[in-house]
């Protein structure tokens, strides 16, 4: 998680929204990815994604049903049907993600049934559900996304006092659009 | 007479199609939150009362309980009953229906059955007599229809209704149609989605998927996209995410993008009829503005926090701001991975083909996912929805348990 809270850091640096993931196969980090949404003029280039790519371009798909994600913010409802689909073994986050989560911030695609909101049983498509753990080094993500909110409106001339600007890290909902 | 006259007054703003229009083949889905709405049903009493003193009853009665259920008819003359309580009510038969109408007196909690009758016992009209007319228990839809169309359903099966222009629970009613009217040639459009699907069946590179963006100032196909996820790159593998939907969303950046980069470097994005738009620029074919500002505005603005440089990307390019306000035309419903790819994207107005019962995410129907992601309070973004029936031997193969 320290290494995917780097990248995230290094996504703030060019100016992306920063979320950081690293894919592990063993004990060892395969992949890393970080939010690339702003470069690409894409909106699904999210981490979580980007890092696939690199690992498909070496790996078989095979390769997710050993492998772990750790990733700085609960991954959006899109990202968490796309580890669903690989076959992803276990994902672990740091904040939850209240606008957009997928693994119960919004809605529970990474459960068993596969249907989506948790509230049908029966048989889904895209494989079996995930275990997810959540809360790992929050705040540090927290403070990520918050310094770039005060990047991204520094920007702008806004006349905010000083005191508002402040980090807060105790302040969870997650205000930002693309995780 | 009066009572239907008034209904159909009130449904003056459906969109009048012509009996061939193909746009009769687009029916627009419902979102959760309607469908949620359709079904919830509150007791309530109701009692037959004269006529006559119908005012009277209702003034005396404003001054013991709140009134509400403004969606339903107050008073209901007895051939106006709907047909499954006429028996229950003991409607009598005509003619001396004129003599009375039944009060819709309010939500069982508001008062109990006791007070209420102590409050008959005492009006003048029942005084007299001293025989009060029975109370009844009926449920009633507890959320106003969001349609003319609804308010005629609930009327024959439930209690006269009421429709108010607006909707609580989705896009209202003129937006629909506005965007219906905006759709470009969607029949062509489902035709070349169907078509694209067929052919990466066909190729052997993926299922019968497939996927079109149409950009509605211009009516220039952006992107067309079959699914990819049984193509092999050099190692011998595919890629299970490259499905139509993500493709064409690709191809539209990657053409806004240039040549000079790459929208995926692992994974290389193709280009629509190798169309960039850097050509276009060179080449002095820039696109303008047909039809001015048809982007639609939607209820909930977007937070300050965005997170996304839009404002940069609306500068580098008008209009250009990922496929903001797009029409997406697919072979089949989405998968939820796909269905948020669209709402992250922004789109404008999405027309599917098939149904993916098991995997859709888009339908809020019983019998599937009712997922309804494309209009959800709780997501910053909400886009327009229609299935586009199939006539006859058109029905592509659905696939049902796989993700679309
Ligand atoms: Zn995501
Ligand atoms: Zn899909």
């Amino acid at each position: 998680m320290q290494s995917a809270l780097q990248i995230a850091t290094s996504a703030l640096q060019s100016n992306e929204v920063p979320v950081g993931c690293v894919f592990v196969h063993g004990s060892r980090i395969i992949a890393s990815g970080r939010n690339d949404t702003n470069r690409s003029l894409c909106g699904t280039r999210h981490a979580e994604l980007v890092a696939i790519d690199k690992i498909l371009a070496t790996h078989p798909p095979s390769i997710f049903k050993e492998t772990d994600l750790y990733v700085t913010v609960e991954p959006c409802i899109m990202c968490a049907s796309a580890l669903r689909q690989i076959g992803i073994r276990k994902v672990y986050f740091g904040c939850s993600n209240d606008r957009f989560g997928g693994c119960g911030g919004v809605l529970r695609v990474h459960e068993g049934d596969g249907m989506g909101d948790g509230r049908n049983g029966g048989n889904g498509g895209g494989g079996g559900g995930y275990e997810v753990v959540g809360g790992i080094y929050s705040s540090s993500a927290v403070v990520k996304l918050r310094e770039f909110y005060v990047q991204e409106n520094g920007r702008a001339p806004v006349a905010t006092s000083k005191k508002g600007r402040e980090l807060k890290t105790d302040n969870l909902p997650v205000d930002v659009d693309v995780l | 007479m009066q009572i239907r006259l008034q209904f159909f007054d009130e449904e003056e703003e459906i969109l009048l199609l012509d009996k061939d229009s193909p746009l009769r083949n687009l029916v627009p889905l419902r979102t959760l939150q309607e469908i949620r709405a359709a079904i919830e049903t509150i007791d309530v009493f109701t009692v037959p009362i004269p006529s006559r003193s119908a005012n009277v009853i209702l003034s005396s009665l404003r001054a013991i309980v709140p009134t509400s259920l403004q969606h339903l008819r107050r008073l209901v003359k007895p051939c106006y009953i709907p047909d499954p309580l006429v028996d229950f009510l003991a409607v009598p038969p005509t003619p001396p229906e004129e003599n009375i109408l039944y009060l819709l007196v309010c939500p069982v909690a508001d008062i109990s059955e006791d007070n209420l009758s102590n409050f008959l016992r005492e009006l003048p009209a029942f005084s007299t007599t001293g025989t009060i007319p029975r109370i009844m228990t009926i449920a009633v839809p507890s959320s106003q229809p969001i349609s003319a169309a609804q308010a005629t359903e609930w009327s024959a099966k439930y209690w006269p209704a009421v429709y108010k222009r607006g909707n609580p629970y989705g896009p209202h009613p003129s937006l629909v149609s506005q965007t219906l009217r905006g759709l470009v040639d969607p029949e062509n459009h489902i035709l070349l989605a169907k078509r694209t699907a067929a052919k990466a069946a066909f190729s052997g590179e993926g299922l019968g998927f497939g996927a079109v963006i149409v950009d509605p100032q211009t009516g220039q196909v952006l992107a067309a996209a079959g699914d990819a996820r049984l193509r092999c790159n050099e190692k011998g593998w595919s890629n299970p995410l490259d499905h139509a939907a993500m493709r064409a969303i690709d191809m539209v950046a990657q053409r806004r993008l240039g040549r000079a980069q790459n929208v995926r470097p692992d994974n290389k994005v193709e280009v629509w009829d190798g169309i960039y738009l850097e050509d276009e620029e060179a080449s002095g074919k820039i696109v303008t503005k047909v039809n001015g500002n048809s982007n639609i505005k939607k209820e909930d603005t977007d937070g300050d926090a965005n997170g996304e440089n839009g404002k940069e990307a609306d500068d580098r390019r008008d209009d250009g701001y990922l496929c903001h306000n797009l029409q997406v035309y697919l072979s089949h419903e989405p998968c939820v991975m796909c269905g948020m790819a669209l709402l992250h994207s922004r789109v404008g107005s999405v027309v599917f083909g098939t149904r993916m019962t098991r995997t859709g995410a888009l339908n809020a129907e019983a019998g599937g996912k009712q997922m309804g992601l494309f209009w959800r309070p709780e997501l910053n973004w909400k886009f327009i929805c229609w299935q586009w029936r199939a006539g006859p031997g058109e029905e592509m193969e659905s696939h049902e348990n796989v993700d679309a």
